[in-house]
């Protein structure tokens, strides 16, 4: 059980040093993927872990890797929306360095 | 007719509606038709109202419920008994008259459809406040003829003296409508109803020494509550009716246009006092403290107002104080608890002084807006039919038989001095000695009028009267007979009539026919007196005048002209005092407090947070993520640190 949320801890932690520290959007994006990817390793972790049958014959084993498909799918949309973004902002600014991008300073 | 009575308020409503909103676009002549159809026809509804009445049937109709909550239940309801019948007569009688009038006089005058919309209106409340069945329609009334004397008052609002005259009568109506309303609340607190059957019902015979153990008067006997209930409501009658001691607004009120003078200053909207404490007779004679200090307070108000018409010079200005003086009268005979003679007197002043009034609106009409007596002189021989309307109003005013003033007069006085022989009490000899020195004072002032007007030489010989048309003189024809006749016709079958609404008193007959002789006697020879005094005084050129001002008679004339001062005392004891609180306030609450501390203070308080809070907004992606990272971090430290989660 250890090696897996290791790896997933692992991933998760270099996706957030990623986040934090790229200032490439499209990085900062890959790096969003690798926190989700090492969520859903724990995901799949717990729920291979836990999976076992109900007293009344239902189970929940499946529970986890659904909820990976649902993070797959919420990510595939992430990444559409995000791309389109760092599209607009490229023919608008011609940057995608978020150190160039701070018109929102109070 | 029980069901027709609705029509009566609501006529003059619809030409209200209708005059209010379209009458600019009508002709003249349809909108004068308009106003006067309503009082008109209500006027004839009311004769049958009260040949119903007279037949012992009262109607009465409740048309739907308009307050109920908790233990208040007050309906919209109507009711004409005896007292109502008389009083509806009498406000669309007079009502009608003056309407009719009114055409005349404010024909050319540029808001004369709003004029005539401001009466109507004036009609509609005046008659819910006679009519309603419950104190909370008589005060709509009550409040719905207040604003229609306001309104009319500042009628001709481009002069700010016409629009501070309003606001005074509003202003000084508005104390006395907060002891009207105290004086309300108690009853209901004794009574629990507002409607008059009710309250009639609860405390008609009240147990007076009964001491009440629940609600807002616990402790208090029913008695001391009565009593309360009657001196605020008779506080109430003060504003509304002009007594001491706030009688100050009437006189001014003379800024409105004379008809107005006429009708609500003098006939109908004055007299809503009397009313009230005809109609609330239940509770007043349960207050003999209360009707004693009436009847001082009203005789002291015939007396005071009576002495200042001496000197007035404006002609309205003269028959105001008079008014005053005569609706001191009133009370009196109120405070009598013979209500009926109150009640006649009402009428008979509604009929003479409506009379002066149209009048004097006539030679105002004629001189172009003269209201000075000085500028007038002479006029019997210009305006004979005027002169002579005018000498009969005046002759009923100066209590000289057979008219009708002397009638009404008469009989309060006899009562008044009746009750003080029967209670022996100081106090109401006292007022039986002011009443009748008022009398007398009564016929000098209206003999000053008359001889100052109409005979004489005319101060500018130059002028060029020209006669009223018949619109103004019909009403005055109509007036004066009743002013003959609406004494002696009136004063027994007025009494026989009003006898189911009124309960009756023991009285000691020999005395109180003795009573009224003496008083006869004393009030002739008072009359003739004041009217002596008078035309010696003034018929023969200025110099005995002269000589009697600057000799004996110089500080009585000093006080006379100065109003006694009494606008003076209130504006240093009532008017600035509450002007410098107000000042205060304003600057130190107003100003200070909620404009500069709360309202500009929490602006200045954001603005300052906002400086300080900006500088954490940098706009850097990365810093943002960090704080977000870091402080999921710290969270989750805190929440393993308490155990909350755990690993």
């Amino acid at each position: 059980m250890t090696p897996y949320l290791l790896l997933s801890a692992a991933l998760f932690s270099i996706g957030t040093f990623g986040v934090i520290a790229r200032r490439n959007i499209l990085i900062m994006l890959m790096a969003l993927e690798l926190m989700l990817n090492g969520a859903n390793i724990a995901l799949v972790a717990f729920a291979r872990m836990h999976a076992a049958a109900n007293p009344d014959g239902t189970s929940t084993a499946a529970i986890g890797q659904v909820f990976v498909l649902v993070v797959m799918a919420v990510a595939a949309g992430e990444v559409a929306v995000g791309l389109a973004i760092v599209i607009s902002l490229w023919r608008t600014r011609r940057t995608v360095d978020t150190n160039d991008l701070q018109m929102l300073n109070g | 007719m029980s069901s027709l009575l609705w029509l009566i308020p609501a006529l003059p409503l619809f030409g209200f509606l209708i005059n209010g909103t379209v009458g600019k676009r009508l002709p003249k002549p349809l909108v004068g038709a308009i106003a006067i159809a309503g009082p008109a026809i209500g006027f004839i509804l009311a004769i049958f109202a009260f040949l119903q009445v007279h037949e012992g049937a009262g109607a009465l109709a409740t048309y739907a419920s308009w307050i109920s909550t908790g233990p208040l239940k007050v309906g919209a309801g109507l009711q004409v008994d005896a007292l109502s019948a008389v009083m509806v007569l009498n406000v669309t009688g007079v009502g009608s008259l003056i309407h009719l009038y009114s055409y005349g006089y404010m024909v050319d005058d540029a808001g004369f459809a709003r004029f005539m919309a401001y009466l109507n209106l004036f009609m509609t409340s005046m008659l819910i406040l006679v009519m309603g069945d419950s104190l909370p329609l008589l005060f709509v009334g009550w409040e719905g003829v207040g604003l229609c004397s306001y309104l009319l008052i500042g009628f001709w609002f481009d002069d700010l003296a016409n629009v501070d005259a309003g606001r005074k009568a509003f202003i000084v109506n508005r104390v006395g409508d907060f002891a009207f309303l105290m004086g309300m609340f108690a009853l209901f607190a004794l009574a629990g109803t507002l409607g008059y059957s009710g309250l009639e019902a609860a405390l008609g015979h009240a147990d007076t020494a009964a001491v009440l153990t629940a609600g807002p008067f616990a402790g208090f006997t029913v008695g001391s509550v009565l009593t309360f209930a009657a001196a605020s409501l008779f506080i109430g009658a003060t504003g509304k009716s002009a007594q001491i001691p706030l009688y100050i607004w009437l006189p001014d009120a003379m800024a409105g246009p004379t008809p107005v003078s006429a009708l609500i200053h003098a006939a109908t909207m004055v007299t809503a006092g009397v009313y009230m404490v005809g109609r609330l007779d239940f509770v007043f004679i349960q207050a003999p403290a209360v009707l004693t200090a009436m009847v001082l307070v009203a005789s002291a108000t015939a007396l005071l107002s009576g002495a200042i018409a001496f000197s007035q010079n404006d002609i309205k200005k003269v028959l105001a104080y008079s008014t005053v003086s005569q609706l001191g009268f009133m009370f009196a005979g109120m405070a009598t608890t013979f209500w009926a003679s109150g009640l006649f007197h009402v009428l008979t002043h509604a009929f003479f002084k409506a009379l002066l009034f149209l009048g004097a609106g006539a030679v105002i009409h004629a001189l172009h807006h003269e209201q000075d007596i000085r500028k007038m002189g002479g006029l019997r021989k210009d305006l004979p039919l005027v002169f002579g309307v005018f000498l009969i109003g005046s002759l009923a005013l100066a209590g000289v038989p057979p008219f009708a003033g002397f009638w009404s007069k008469d009989e309060i006085l006899g009562n008044v001095l009746y009750t003080a022989l029967e209670g022996g009490n100081p106090i109401w000899f006292l007022s039986f000695g002011m009443l009748v020195l008022t009398a007398l004072m009564t016929a000098f002032y209206t003999t000053r009028l008359v001889v100052l007007t109409f005979f004489g030489e005319p101060a500018d010989p130059n002028r060029h009267p020209h006669t009223p048309p018949w619109q103004m003189m019909v009403p005055l024809y109509v007036l004066a007979v009743l002013s003959v006749v609406g004494g002696f016709a009136l004063a027994s079958p007025l009494e026989h009539f009003t006898e189911p609404v009124w309960s009756h008193l023991h009285v000691n007959e020999e005395m109180f026919h003795h009573a009224h002789q003496v008083a006869l006697a004393t009030s002739l020879v008072a009359v003739v007196l004041g009217i002596g005094s008078a035309w010696w005084l003034y018929s023969s050129g200025r110099a005995r005048l002269e000589a009697f001002v600057d000799g004996p008679g110089h500080l009585i004339h000093k006080l006379s002209l100065n109003k006694f001062y009494v606008d003076e005392i209130y504006e240093w004891t009532v008017v600035k005092p509450t002007q410098f609180g107000a000042d205060l306030l304003f600057w130190l609450v107003d100003r200070l407090l909620i404009d500069r501390i709360v309202v500009e203070g929490s602006g200045q308080l954001a603005l300052a947070l906002g400086a300080i809070l900006r500088r954490g907004q940098t706009g850097a992606l990365s810093i943002g993520t960090f704080a977000i990272t870091g402080g999921t971090l710290a969270v989750l430290g805190v929440l393993l640190y308490l155990g909350v989660a755990h690993v």
